[in-house]
């Protein structure tokens, strides 16, 4: 078992199902990562051909890790993702990764929901995911700051939890407001939403989505050729999808 | 209206397995041979086609790429609205296979296993159905001549449980022989503890296999359907179970059959 992950930040995981790392980049990373994201978003919204969502309440840079030297290094980021792999395993594996950019002024109506909800599986003893976001600006409290019910990981499929028109006001919501190069995860079934960003200011998150290496990954986030040719080691060629789903995972060094 | 009766789903539930006796017609189980023994004569032919070659026990995986009524065994009416009831309306395949067990192999008791213990980690399997497997016996099967062994009611072990230490596949105390008729099928949930068992008679044992599971699952190594097979994919549900459609939503395909 990994020791990255101390048995305090397992306890708080698997109970309220989501943690927050204080300062999980350093000075130097946070420019880094910023210098690189603002050189994406001005290419992607010059050039419409670049996936994405474009509407008023949200913009999303899809397939992040396409764009740039550190934003592909950030999936190894070395505080955070042995947290990842302590949780999930060995056979720990991308599933999507995006830039999301909610500008001042967006609203979530009815915006609580669970990532997963899928037939078949046990999910409040299962777990099939951990989502990260790494904070690349301040968010203050009224920012669009994410949204989590603790505790809600553990409700069986199919339980359908009450939704709010405002979701800043369903009872017991939590609000992810985080200096900037915070980061914090959560589980595939941790209710959670967006919230409405009535500052000045864009929310601007990485999100890293990581699953096991059986489930398939979103069509949209195959790696593309280049992508693959640069994951040289056995451990990136599995996180980008690249091995036997089935056969036994890569090693991974202790940290 | 449900494709299982309440005997037969409380039968699975309870057992991990389900016997469908005269799955297949006589003419289509003559239809399904002819096929698969087109597949084994191609496969014997060239050896650079994958698979497994030993003694004991001959495999051609990938078997759906090999003839048309091999492909659409896929959806055979007697047995795949069962499995999809059982898994959901989101089924998809994992892999699909043709296995010959000629006589006089030797197999002994390490061959008991889950098909998802291992395979399919962060899964609370006790409480999951993740895979079914379903099997078309193309040959009558006897005690002896290398039947499926079960263990009844394993699937719902926890995911810990040690597997006892046998010698021999057939001494695990419980097992239950899946003998059958040719034309027969019998599925069972990816976590009941199985095994295949020895192959004292005269009869070479020939199976065919679906292995079903969820369409956000991957598909086994070189399973992915090849382009001719993908195009002859041409019903939502054939594009579903290839692993053709968006894996985590989207609407999920209707009964063809």
């Amino acid at each position: 078992m990994s020791q990255a992950m101390s048995e305090e930040q397992r306890l708080f995981f698997n109970t309220q199902g989501y943690l927050v790392v204080p300062d999980a980049l350093s000075i130097e990373e946070l420019a880094t990562l910023r210098l690189e994201a603002d050189a994406v978003e001005a290419r992607w919204r010059t050039d419409l051909s670049l996936p994405g969502v474009r509407r008023p309440d949200l913009e999303q840079v899809l397939g992040i890790m396409e764009h740039g030297p550190a934003l592909f290094d950030l999936l190894e980021h070395p505080r955070i993702f042995p947290l990842v792999r302590a949780l999930l395993g060995p056979d720990v594996m991308m599933l999507d990764h995006d830039y999301f950019i909610t500008p001042p002024g967006a609203t979530i109506p009815q915006g609580w929901h669970f990532d997963f909800d899928l037939p078949g599986v046990d999910h409040p003893r299962s777990r099939l995911m951990v989502k990260v976001f790494y904070v690349l600006a301040d968010i203050p409290p009224d920012g669009g700051a994410t949204l989590v019910l603790p505790g809600s990981h553990i409700t069986p499929g199919g339980t359908v939890l009450p939704n709010s028109e405002v979701p800043e006001k369903l009872p017991g919501a939590l609000p992810m407001n985080l200096p900037a190069g915070s980061a914090y995860l959560i589980n595939d079934r941790t209710y959670h939403s967006a919230g409405n960003n009535c500052s000045s200011v864009h929310r601007r998150l990485l999100i890293y989505t990581y699953g096991h290496k059986w489930m398939r990954m979103w069509d949209e986030y195959r790696p593309s050729p280049e992508l693959a040719a640069l994951a040289v080691t056995p451990q990136r060629r599995q996180l980008l999808g690249l091995t036997d789903p089935y056969g036994p995972p890569v090693a991974w060094e202790e940290t | 209206m449900s494709a299982l009766s309440d005997e037969q789903r409380r039968f699975f539930d309870a057992n991990g397995y389900l016997m469908i006796p005269g799955a297949l017609s006589a003419a289509e189980l003559a239809a399904v041979r002819g096929a698969a023994n087109e597949a084994e004569s191609r496969w014997r032919e060239d050896p650079a086609l994958p698979g497994t070659r030993i003694p004991e026990f001959e495999e051609i995986p990938a078997i759906m790429e090999y003839h048309p009524a091999l492909f659409d065994l896929v959806e055979h009416p007697a047995v795949f609205p069962l499995i999809r009831e059982l898994l959901g309306t989101g089924i998809g395949l994992v892999d699909h296979a043709y296995y010959i067990t000629p006589p006089g192999g030797l197999i002994d008791g390490t061959a008991w296993h889950t098909d998802v213990r291992t395979r399919v980690p962060g899964v609370h399997h006790a409480g999951s159905t993740m895979m079914i497997r379903a099997m078309f016996a193309l040959t009558d099967i006897a005690a002896d001549g290398g039947a499926t062994l079960v263990l009844p009611g394993t699937h719902r072990q926890p995911d810990d449980t040690p597997i006892p230490l046998v010698a021999t596949p057939e001494e695990m105390p419980g097992a239950v022989a899946l003998t059958c008729a040719a034309g027969s099928a019998y599925f069972f949930n990816g976590n009941l503890l199985h095994a295949p068992s020895n192959n004292r008679g005269a009869v070479t044992r020939r199976v065919l296999l679906y292995n079903y599971g969820h369409k956000w699952m991957r598909m086994w190594r070189d399973h992915e359907p090849s382009l001719r097979l993908a195009a002859a994919a041409r019903t939502p549900m054939r594009r579903q179970l290839l692993g053709l459609t968006a894996p985590y939503k989207g609407p999920d395909a209707e009964l063809s059959t």
